[in-house]
């Protein structure tokens, strides 16, 4: 019975931290060494006139899709492309387009059954710019909007929003949060 | 001269002078494994909590089942690792912090009446919000639990749900180390240290609490 206690309590033990880290460190690996963006040369041309192209998964599939078949009334401006690339920059979108609720906070508290569209209404986007005032975005006449990221976001272009590298035109002082 | 500081001269004395290395082995190394990586694992938690929610899901499994262990190891375990050992009721361990508060709280062996009501706390906190995680991510469908009658709940009220549960986890974990440390002042052990070694000093004390085991005099 004493040799037994060993056996039992090693082999409980042993499996339990093999499973653990072993998941661990294969997770983290993979979130370490994802990709920021795949860029897509298409969609970077056609639709970062106006605007920084956004990355794909700041909305769900269903969104661009939405987006891509209304592009003759595109916020106000007409933005209709040809069928061709138009369906190009769909299938890149939807392939790398915010993929479920749980796994992307980005989703969360957002009612489920809708299909957003403007990501700067996106309960996330709001709660991560609550303290950014008007006369720092709307008022400025660097930027105008919050849906030029780019203005700010110095990395945007690369996918990363990192609160490290952002500098708000018109203040000296880099964002301190 | 009261007994009190009578007492303490002789068990000074013999603490430091007649029994220099001796020590008694309190932890198993199979407990003080489970300890630390408890430790680690929730650490991994709190830190994996908004992204990398894949390694959050894992840690958390891995520390359900940690709890799982030690449930076990619990009743066939080494003496101190015992829950027959240890388990002790809150007004005894209201009493144990009183009587620490004015100095002269007796020297446990094993777990203290404190330590002991804090390990039931934590375990129960531990599995209720390991299972709120669970029940959370089964609202979207992922996970054990994602086939049963839970995935039907509103995922956002269980989210807030497991929520608090985490900030209770921390709240205990702060409580934890401050008594720790507490404990280790009071009675002039490193109970960090111990937890590493699994040695305690072989105090001559005379207790008269049977859990306590300590070596009568």
């Amino acid at each position: 019975m004493n040799k037994l206690r060993w056996i039992i309590g090693t082999t409980m033990l042993g499996s339990i931290l093999a499973f653990g880290l072993i998941n661990v460190v294969v997770y983290a690996e993979k979130a370490i060494n994802k990709p920021l963006q795949k860029p897509s040369l298409v969609y970077n041309n056609e639709c970062s006139e106006c605007h920084l192209a956004y990355p794909a998964g700041f909305l769900p599939a269903k969104s661009w899709d939405k987006i891509l078949s209304t592009l003759d009334n595109h916020f106000d401006e007409n933005a209709e492309l040809d069928e061709d690339t138009t369906l190009l920059i769909k299938t890149y979108l939807d392939q790398h387009a915010m993929r479920n609720g749980f796994f992307n906070r980005l989703m969360r508290n957002f009612p489920t059954g809708s299909t957003p569209i403007r990501i700067t209404k996106l309960p996330f986007f709001l709660r991560k710019h609550d303290e950014i005032t008007e006369r720092w975005v709307e008022k400025n006449p660097e930027i105008g909007s919050f849906s030029q990221c780019d203005k700010c976001h110095q990395s945007a272009s690369r996918g990363d929003f990192d609160e490290d590298n952002i500098r708000i035109p018109g203040n000296n002082r880099d964002w301190n949060d | 001269m009261n007994f009190k500081s009578l007492d303490r001269c002789i068990e000074m004395t013999t603490k430091n002078n007649n029994y220099p290395n001796n020590k008694i082995k309190v932890w198993d190394i199979l407990l003080r494994i489970f300890h630390w990586s408890l430790v680690l694992f929730v650490l991994i938690l709190f830190l994996t909590e908004d992204d990398y929610l894949w390694i959050h899901s894992y840690a958390g499994y891995t520390v359900l089942l940690l709890i799982g262990f030690r449930l076990v190891w619990g009743f066939i375990g080494t003496t101190y690792a015992r829950f027959s050992n240890f388990i002790a009721t809150p007004k005894e361990a209201l009493t144990y912090l009183k009587e620490e508060l004015s100095g002269d709280a007796k020297r446990y062996i094993g777990h203290n009446p404190a330590g002991a009501v804090m390990i039931v706390i934590l375990i129960i906190t531990l599995l209720l919000t390991g299972f709120t995680g669970m029940a959370t991510i089964a609202t979207e469908g992922k996970g054990p639990l994602a086939t049963t009658f839970i995935a039907s709940f509103s995922g956002d009220l269980l989210g807030e749900i497991h929520e608090f549960f985490t900030t209770i986890v921390l709240l205990l974990v702060i409580l934890h180390i401050m008594g720790v440390i507490f404990s280790s002042f009071a009675e002039e052990e490193n109970l960090v240290k111990a937890m590493f070694t699994g040695k305690k000093e072989n105090r001559k004390i005379y207790s008269n609490n049977k859990r306590s085991q300590d070596i009568k005099k």
